[in-house]
């Protein structure tokens, strides 16, 4: 049926307010013969021998957008939304595309299509960023579609070829998440600005987000340990995620052998870690690292979601430090030392003046006399000192004087009779020969 | 009475010459003529003799292990003191810028009547800024049975004595006497 429309692409069917409406016809490429078609409400996108290629996309929901809604390439329109039904199951919608020639041939295996309705608007240090497509897309939504920079696969699409449809330009052009893994980490200090949505990184990588926040009660140890669920994605660590499927020789998606090899990551000191991204604001996010000084901790092999041990915030660490350190100070009796100290600097002073006023005067007097003495004395027994030839001769006299004593003490133990009777007659020597 | 006087008289004389001693004779080690001398001088420091003769008495041996004192034979000092000045006359008259210094130990002084007088010393000789010399020298002249002999047996015995410190501190080393 030809009537005048007035659609998102433009005002059709002008004619037939005039001449009336009126029944098109398109021709088709079957071979029999027929007599009885089926009348369409509307137009069809497409007409028969147009040049192009069709895709399905697949999407939770519609979205803004309606038959007709454009297709963007580099901001050029340069194909529409040409169906859009229901998944079988009813958990999605199949939307069909066409994108005309030669534009076709810039849909590859890896070209993804994202959702340009609406306005992108970004604050940040740059300014405000206000990103649209066009004018008509704000209005009544447009799809658009590109290829990361990274994707190698330059091999245009076949034509039905299906593909996904992103929510918008990032998530669609960001690299591949994979299968999505959870993780539980209990943390036994307060995770104040830690929020759902905190990104979670390995090494500084972001590959995963916070799900959720929780309180828990440990009835054994009676503390409230919080309780943080996280996914995260081990393809987007890239390179390295694909070398240690190879190096531990397990496929993606064998939850058992990821089991292991966390398990593995643990006893080498794979940590969680809560850390503060923004001091001002407070804002955390949880940090894997390996930690091979922290303590052992026993993996537990079967909970699920996989529990990584963790360690306290390294503000959380320095607060405590701190706050024994300022504890300990406050503990020490700083003014009872102070007046100690000032009691016995003061004592000090007195026995300094004391020591300077008295003692000092006598030493160096007491010095002076040593030094008089000593050189007195050294002239007194230096070599050829009258004094020391004085003192030769005096034990020279004293030894004779005694070598007399014990001479006559002799003498009379010999003749104890000479006293009386003189000294008796002694023999010649002539008499004494043998 | 007188007589009694007298008697008493006389026994007093009697014991009162009782009393009276013997004369004593002098000897000295120091030759009578001076000693000719231009060596160089060397101060006698410290003299030992042996305890047995140290005394004022000239001692003479008498047989195997006798010793007999001279009770009326003298030296004319000591021993010791006789023995240095005796030798220091022998080695350059008094003391005084003498810069080498000589210590005896006398280890035998015998006086045998009738055969010998024998010296034997052990005498270290120290200069200043050198080494000490210690050596070792026995000496033994004839003597008859006199008492002059065997006071000049040992002053011939000093004077050799004297002659070897004196060659020895002239070549450096230990000089046995001629």
């Amino acid at each position: 049926m030809v009537r005048p429309r007035i659609g998102v692409g433009g005002v059709s069917g002008v004619d037939t307010l005039l001449s009336g409406s009126f029944i098109g016809a398109d021709a088709g490429e079957s071979k029999v013969p027929a007599k009885s078609f089926v009348g369409l409400e509307l137009p069809p996108p497409i007409t028969y021998d147009e040049k192009g290629k069709r895709f399905v996309l697949t999407a939770s929901d519609l979205g803004s957008l309606d038959i007709g809604s454009s297709i963007y390439y580099r901001k050029i329109p340069v194909g529409e939304v040409v169906s859009f039904a229901l998944q079988n199951d009813g958990k999605g919608v199949e939307i069909g595309v066409f994108v005309q020639a030669p534009y076709d041939s810039f849909v590859t295996a890896d070209t993804r299509f994202w959702n340009a309705s609406g306005v992108d608007m970004q604050i940040g240090a740059n300014g405000l960023k206000i990103d649209t497509e066009s004018l008509s897309s704000i209005l009544v939504g447009g799809l658009a579609f590109g290829s990361p920079d990274f994707a190698p696969q330059a091999e245009p699409a076949a034509d039905q070829a299906h593909f996904q449809l992103f929510a918008d330009r990032d998530t669609a052009l960001a690299p591949p998440t994979g299968q999505a893994q959870y993780l539980q980490l209990r943390f036994d200090q307060a995770m104040r600005g830690l929020s759902v949505g905190a990104p979670v990184e390995f090494k500084g990588v972001e590959f995963g987000r916070v799900t959720s926040v929780k309180l828990d009660y440990d009835a054994t140890r009676q503390t409230f340990p919080v309780v943080v669920d996280a996914v995260i994605y081990p393809q987007r660590l890239g390179p390295v995620h694909r070398k240690m499927l190879n190096v531990f020789k397990h496929a993606e998606g064998d939850m058992d052998g990821a089991r292991r090899l966390i398990g593995t990551f643990v006893e080498h000191g794979l940590r969680a870690q809560a850390r503060s991204g923004n001091l001002i604001t407070g804002q955390m996010f949880i940090s894997l690292d390996f930690y091979p000084d922290a303590p052992k901790v026993a993996f537990d092999k079967t909970a699920d979601p996989i529990t990584i041990p963790t360690l306290p915030g390294s503000l959380e660490q320095l607060q405590e430090q701190l706050q024994r350190v300022v504890e300990r100070i406050s503990k020490l009796p700083l003014e009872s030392i102070a007046n100690n100290l000032d009691g016995s600097l003061r004592e000090l002073r007195a026995s300094l003046k004391q020591f300077n006023g008295q003692t000092l005067p006598d030493v160096k007097v007491a010095l002076d006399e040593v030094h008089q003495t000593l050189r007195t004395a050294n002239s007194a027994i230096s070599e050829d000192s009258p004094q020391r030839e004085r003192m030769g001769e005096t034990l020279d006299e004293l030894e004779r004087m005694s070598r007399s004593l014990r001479d006559l003490a002799d003498y009379l133990g010999r003749h104890p009779e000479s006293l009386i009777r003189g000294r008796p007659k002694a023999a010649s020597a002539t008499d004494l020969e043998p | 009475m007188h007589r009694l006087r007298n008697l008493c008289g006389a026994g007093l004389l009697a014991v009162l010459w009782g009393c009276s001693s013997t004369p004593n004779n002098y000897h000295t080690l120091v030759p009578s003529e001076p000693v000719r001398d231009g060596g160089q001088r060397i101060q006698v420091a410290r003299v030992a003799v042996p305890p047995q003769v140290d005394r004022p008495q000239l001692v003479v041996r008498q047989g195997q292990s006798g010793l007999a004192i001279l009770e009326t034979e003298w030296w004319g000092a000591n021993l010791v003191d006789e023995f240095r000045s005796a030798l220091q006359d022998q080695l350059g008259g008094p003391v005084g810028g003498g810069k080498a210094v000589l210590r005896v130990d006398v280890q035998r002084f015998d006086t045998v009547p009738g055969r010998y007088a024998s010296l034997e010393a052990v005498w270290r000789l120290t200069r200043s800024g050198e080494a000490g010399l210690t050596c070792r020298t026995s000496l033994q002249t004839a003597a008859d049975n006199s008492i002059a002999s065997l006071v000049n047996a040992h002053q011939a015995n000093l004077r050799k004595l004297a002659e070897a410190v004196r060659e020895s501190a002239r070549q450096g080393s230990c000089a046995q006497p001629a």
